[in-house]
């Protein structure tokens, strides 16, 4: 038994490894009511310091409660009257690609701290940008998806999404501490948005699963991979019926009635012999 | 003694998976017959409010309206003109955009504005994209009364969508390809070569056929 374990033991220890690269990176914003911006990592559930993040103020809310970007990002594609998650980071990823290829500087950058894993920044009520900066240590690199945050001063503040978003190496599921978190439930999209009749319709937030499949999935082979709409996208949606099992019942059915009738008239014949 | 068993257990072995297989044609029949009804009857409804609008709403989009990729020369237009189309009329806690015919296949169908699991098993869904920018793209399920035949359009086959408002997009077929389910990009790049995409799963489920439309 001992010999027969012990090849397994490199192997085990391969697997952790491979477990340790496709653990999520998340990290969540959340912005409170004082108008505090924090952000948050951690990597496998366990907080994760020094991650640094751009952050850009990129609008606000018009006079009529509408979400609308500053001249200077209007070119970027980037809307806000579409508030489901997938739209919204498509968004982030088109504020991300603009910010990038225009070179702008951020209006803050953050760094997490190293025992907590934390960031605070106060800032004015706005839509803010953040763009996660690619991270290192030595085996691997980390790239958080870009995201939009809302901070509204004095007010229950609402976050687009709910902000989560996920590095490179990612998995679908996000770590335990996901679930500790009692702001993820306040920011809902949609909760306070009442102002704002696009978003009541499009900011449904019966789709929150949509987070966990998150923008920046990668192919994890590939560290550090440039842009986060690339490699990892989700797949297309399925739009067949399941007709494949039919004819694979159905034949497998029809081939064991057949060894099944010869197995019985095999019988029949050596008795009657 | 053993042998009889054996053949017995066989033959009833074989015998649950042909139930089984009958059960699944029967279960995708009545899937598929659901779908179709609960469409008709939101076609219905659709097509009711569409008759509302205002005429003046309703002449039908030019090729020249819009430049592919950029839309409109004012880009605030445009987006005014997307936040319109993709404004839904709510039936029944279900959110339609408008509606597609392809008088090649006889269906007329309304849209969906936007794509999940459940919304599928009722109508075709915008999945990404807008016709105002001639980007958009529907997937529907393979349903009979569905996109089916979306593999026997041929390239001149006429397809029109219609915005609640009542402007209609006429396009005809480009051209036709199979896209793998899991090439993402594929399916949505490169819409300054097309102005509408309609696709559905192949019979196995693992590609898409996907057919690619511009406005007449």
């Amino acid at each position: 038994m001992k010999t027969a374990a012990r090849p397994f033991k490199p192997l085990a220890a391969l697997i952790c490894v491979m477990l340790f690269m496709a653990l999520a990176v998340p990290f969540r914003a959340h912005a409170a009511d004082d108008g505090t911006l924090t952000l948050e990592a951690s990597i496998g559930g366990r907080v994760a310091g020094s991650f640094s993040w751009k952050i850009y103020c990129v609008g606000q809310r018009n006079a009529d409660g509408d979400l609308e970007l500053y001249e200077a990002y209007a070119a970027s594609g980037a809307v806000f009257y579409d508030l489901r998650d997938e739209a919204v980071k498509q968004s982030a990823a088109k504020l991300d690609d603009f910010v990038i290829g225009n070179a702008l500087t951020p209006d803050y950058v953050l760094v997490t701290r190293e025992d907590d894993g934390r960031a605070e920044l106060t800032c004015a009520p706005g839509i803010y940008f953040i763009s996660g900066l690619d991270e290192s240590d030595d085996t691997y690199i980390y790239r958080s998806a870009p995201a939009l945050v809302e901070v509204i001063a004095g007010e229950e503040s609402l976050i687009i999404p709910k902000m989560e978003a996920l590095a490179l190496h990612e998995d679908s599921s996000l770590p335990d501490d996901s679930s500790s978190r009692p702001d993820d439930d306040s920011s809902a999209p949609g909760g306070d948005s009442s102002g704002d009749d696009s978003s009541s319709t499009g900011g449904d937030s019966s789709s929150p699963d949509d987070t966990s499949s998150g923008t920046g999935s990668g192919d994890g082979g590939d560290n550090g991979g440039g842009n986060n709409s690339g490699g990892g996208n989700p797949p297309l949606p399925q739009t067949g019926q399941l007709w494949w099992p039919v004819p694979v019942l159905g034949a497998a059915g029809l081939v064991l009635i057949a060894m099944g009738v010869r197995v019985l008239t095999k019988k029949d014949g050596s008795d009657e012999k | 003694m053993k042998n009889k068993l054996r053949g017995r257990i066989l033959i009833a072995a074989g015998a649950l998976l042909l139930m089984a297989a009958v059960s699944l044609v029967l279960f995708n029949r009545y899937r598929d017959h659901a779908a179709g009804e609960h469409a008709s009857e939101t076609l219905v409804q659709v097509k009711q409010y569409i008759e509302k609008q205002p005429p003046a709403d309703t002449s039908p989009a030019q090729p020249g309206d819009n430049a592919p990729g950029e839309a409109s020369p004012d880009e605030a237009e445009t987006e005014t003109q997307e936040q319109q189309e993709l404004t839904p009329l709510e039936l029944d806690g279900e959110q339609y955009i408008g509606m597609i015919s392809i008088p090649k296949l006889g269906i007329e169908l309304p849209v969906m504005r936007d794509w999940t699991e459940q919304n599928m098993a009722t109508a075709p869904c915008r999945y990404s994209g807008s016709a105002v920018r001639r980007d958009m793209v529907i997937c529907a399920h393979n349903y009979s009364s569905f996109f089916k035949g979306l593999d026997t359009l041929m390239p001149g086959d006429e397809v029109i969508y219609t915005l609640l408002s009542g402007k209609q997009y006429r396009y005809e077929v480009s051209w036709s390809e199979l896209i793998n389910g899991w090439d993402t990009p594929q399916m949505t790049d490169g819409s300054e070569n097309w102005d509408l995409t309609l696709f559905t799963c192949t019979w196995s489920g693992w590609s898409r056929v996907t057919v690619r439309c511009n406005l007449i």
